[in-house]
């Protein structure tokens, strides 16, 4: 049985190896917030399911996942009737265009378990079809799920969701506080207060969970808070490096554990 | 001339009196260049160092500790200079000496900021996250003179035998021969398998040692000193006077001339300051180069640290201790006008004669690295475990003779350490100052490629 991650295999890679191959059986991706499986039958991709898609629109919806475990079963049963039954060539020429329109979104987080709300920003847009649809659909529903069910096809409504974050009509609606973490008080000099440098390693963790733009609440062992623009800088880590003017305003100092947590900016 | 007279003229050359103000002069220059930092930083100073010795490392390059790498610099450094030189500064040029020997120090403190500086800039990064650095790298890869480089590698790789080893063992020896009735070369063995042993582990097991060994002896001595102190306390006021007071006086010394005193004094106080601290020499930026830091100058920080805490603290204590116990004032040999000033309470004798093993033991685990890591840029890794071999057997060795010809040619090498160093200081003090610039900017630093 072979198992792995789309991190490592991206899905079109895969694919073609297995189809290569003769490999006939169906690949099973199981990201948190999907059921995703692609059937191969005789060199052909049979079938495809993403949640409640079905045929080329739920491959399409799969073919943006950029982090999924996958394990390939042989000994599962294939269906009767196809709902996919594209050549290989033909259906990995499609995924591959359909990969790079993927790859161009800049504001659509990776994490389809969040979800997402109306700003308050006022001023003139001009909206698509899709994109009403969409903004009909966000209230209430994972990112997961409007790709699920708007009826445009899951490309042409993540690009939607992408031209609307990137617009400032949609944020990230977080599920309540993201965890604080301790990080220990390093003093830096300069003119510049007010900013606060994480590890580049935590700052890239906090920007897949926060992919709006983010400042840190900065509590201190004597319960002052403020907030903070958050940057990365190399070498710190376990570190949150503030100005020391910023340091002595928390009542803080150097090596003081502080209690960092990242939220979004208004 | 043979070849021992010519070592002798290239010593007095290399400790005199113009080298001493050509440290002076290096050491003004470069608080010029970086803004007079030891005086208009010395609480970020403080708050950088003994405020953050609880911390654990930063990210990046390297593999102990700002203050791990402190302790092996300070292990070297703490020695028979801040006790025996102390004293023979006191002797030799009367209180006042020791104003002066602070005046070099707080000079001390720009020069060996820049040093640590810039073994953190110019270090050598491997594929594991170890790392290299010192003066020869920063001479070869900021000078772009590899040359002068391998010069002071070799100075440093040869000096760390003598000055290093043979001396510090034979320190130990003696101290537990007078005091214990230890024969030498029991003391040498044990001190060539506790070498062994701490070598044997690499940086991180010396820094584990130092980190653990230096504060304690350090501690301890003071301990003792505030012992010795509380005993003579009526004559610690009289002591701090003198000491002002004789720093500007013109009055001759016994037998001198009017003028010929005072500098025989600036000569005592600065000279015995500069042995004591090393600020210039170069040999601490070895083992400052090992840090885990995020900016270079953090480090320099804890090396204009070392020299307070060596030149202002410590030095400051055994003059005290000398000055208001009276026992100066008879003159004699320095180690016997120590001995007596200590003598004020109960087996104080067999615990300085403690403490002076203490010093040169962590002196000799320092100088073995310093020695390694010279070794090791002159020969490549290659040469560290029979470096390290050699370095145990005259460990062992030391202990059983007097080794006079290779204890002046070691010191000779440890003067000649300076030449290149003093060279490269004075060269990349614009480097110094940019990279302080910058951190106080709260720009990020870049690695030399």
């Amino acid at each position: 049985m072979l198992k792995g991650n789309l991190t490592e295999f991206p899905l079109g890679t895969l694919l073609q190896t297995l189809a290569a191959a003769g490999r006939r059986g169906a690949l099973l991706l199981s990201p948190p917030w999907l059921e995703g499986r692609v059937v191969l039958k005789e060199g052909r991709l049979y079938a495809a399911q993403a949640g409640a898609r079905e045929g080329w629109p739920a491959l399409e919806l799969l073919a943006g996942l950029q982090r999924a475990p996958f394990v390939f079963d042989d000994a599962q049963t294939l269906p009767e009737t196809p709902n996919l039954n594209l050549p290989l060539e033909t259906a990995l020429a499609r995924l591959l265009a359909v990969s790079d329109r993927w790859a161009r979104l800049e504001h659509l987080p990776g994490d389809w378990q969040v979800m997402l709300t109306l700003t308050r920003k006022s001023g003139e847009l001009k909206l698509t079809p899709v994109m009403l649809q969409v903004l009909g659909l966000v209230e209430g529903r994972t990112v997961a799920r409007i790709l699920e069910e708007a009826q445009a096809s899951p490309i042409e409504v993540a690009e939607a969701l992408d031209h609307l974050m990137g617009q400032g009509v949609l944020q990230l609606r977080l599920h309540g506080e993201m965890k604080a973490e301790t990080l220990v008080a390093l003093s830096f000099y300069g003119r510049e207060t007010g900013v606060a440098y994480v590890d580049e390693a935590q700052y890239r963790e906090w920007r897949k969970s926060l992919p709006a733009p983010f400042g840190v609440r900065i509590r201190s062992p004597r319960g002052r808070e403020s907030v903070f623009e958050v940057r990365p800088r190399a070498d710190i880590p376990g570190r949150v490096m503030l100005h020391d003017k910023d340091l002595r305003n928390l009542r803080a100092g150097r090596g003081v554990k502080l209690e960092v947590r990242p939220e979004l900016q208004p | 001339m043979n070849v021992l007279a010519w070592i002798d003229q290239i010593n007095g050359w290399v400790w005199g009196f113009e080298m001493m103000l050509v440290f002076l002069a290096i050491g003004l220059y470069l608080t010029v260049r970086t803004s007079f930092i030891q005086f208009a930083r010395i609480g970020v100073i403080f708050r950088e160092t003994l405020g953050a010795i609880r911390e654990r490392t930063l990210g990046g390059d390297g593999e102990i500790s700002p203050f791990q790498a402190t302790m092996i610099a300070m292990g070297a450094t703490i020695g028979i200079g801040n006790t025996v030189g102390v004293t023979a500064a006191i002797l030799a040029g009367g209180p006042g000496a020791i104003f002066w020997m602070w005046i070099a120090a707080l000079v001390g403190m720009a020069t060996k900021f820049a040093e640590a500086t810039l073994a953190v800039h110019y270090r050598r990064r491997f594929a594991d996250g170890s790392v290299s650095g010192g003066p020869m790298y920063y001479i070869a890869r900021g000078l772009g003179l590899p040359w002068l480089g391998a010069l002071f590698a070799v100075f440093a790789a040869v000096a760390a035998f003598g000055i290093g080893n043979v001396v510090q063992v034979s320190a130990i020896a003696g101290a537990m021969q007078n005091q214990l009735h230890i024969t030498p070369a029991w003391t040498g063995l044990f001190a060539g398998v506790v070498v062994a042993v701490v070598l044997a582990g690499g940086v991180r097991r010396i820094a584990r040692v130092a980190q653990t060994l230096v504060p304690l002896m350090v501690l301890f001595y003071l301990v003792l000193a505030v012992s010795v102190l509380v005993l003579h306390a009526s004559g610690i006021g009289p002591a701090l006077r003198s000491i002002f007071e004789s720093a500007f006086s013109l009055q001759a010394g016994f037998g001198g001339a009017v003028g010929v005193a005072t500098i025989e004094m600036i000569k005592a106080g600065v000279g015995r300051g500069i042995f004591s601290n090393e600020a210039g020499l170069g040999s601490a930026a070895i083992a400052h180069a090992q840090a885990r830091v995020d900016h270079p100058v953090r480090q320099g920080f804890w090396g204009a640290m070392e020299v307070f805490v060596d030149s202002i603290v410590i030095n400051t204590f055994t003059a005290l201790v000398v000055l208001s116990s009276g026992a100066w004032a008879l003159g004699g040999a320095p180690y016997e006008v120590l001995g007596q000033s200590f003598g004020g309470i109960v087996s104080a004798q067999l615990l300085l004669a403690l403490a002076l093993a203490l010093f040169a033991f962590t002196t000799l685990i320092s100088w073995a690295f310093y020695g390694e890591e010279s070794a090791a840029y002159l020969f490549g890794e290659g040469i560290r475990w029979p470096y390290r071999l050699a370095y145990v057997v005259m460990a062992f060795v030391g202990g059983l003779g007097s080794f006079g010809t290779l204890i002046k040619f070691s010191d000779t090498m440890n003067g000649l350490m300076a030449i290149p160093n003093l060279i490269a200081l004075l060269l990349l003090g614009g480097v110094v100052a940019r990279l302080t610039r910058g951190f106080f900017s709260g720009e990020p630093w870049n690695p030399p490629k």
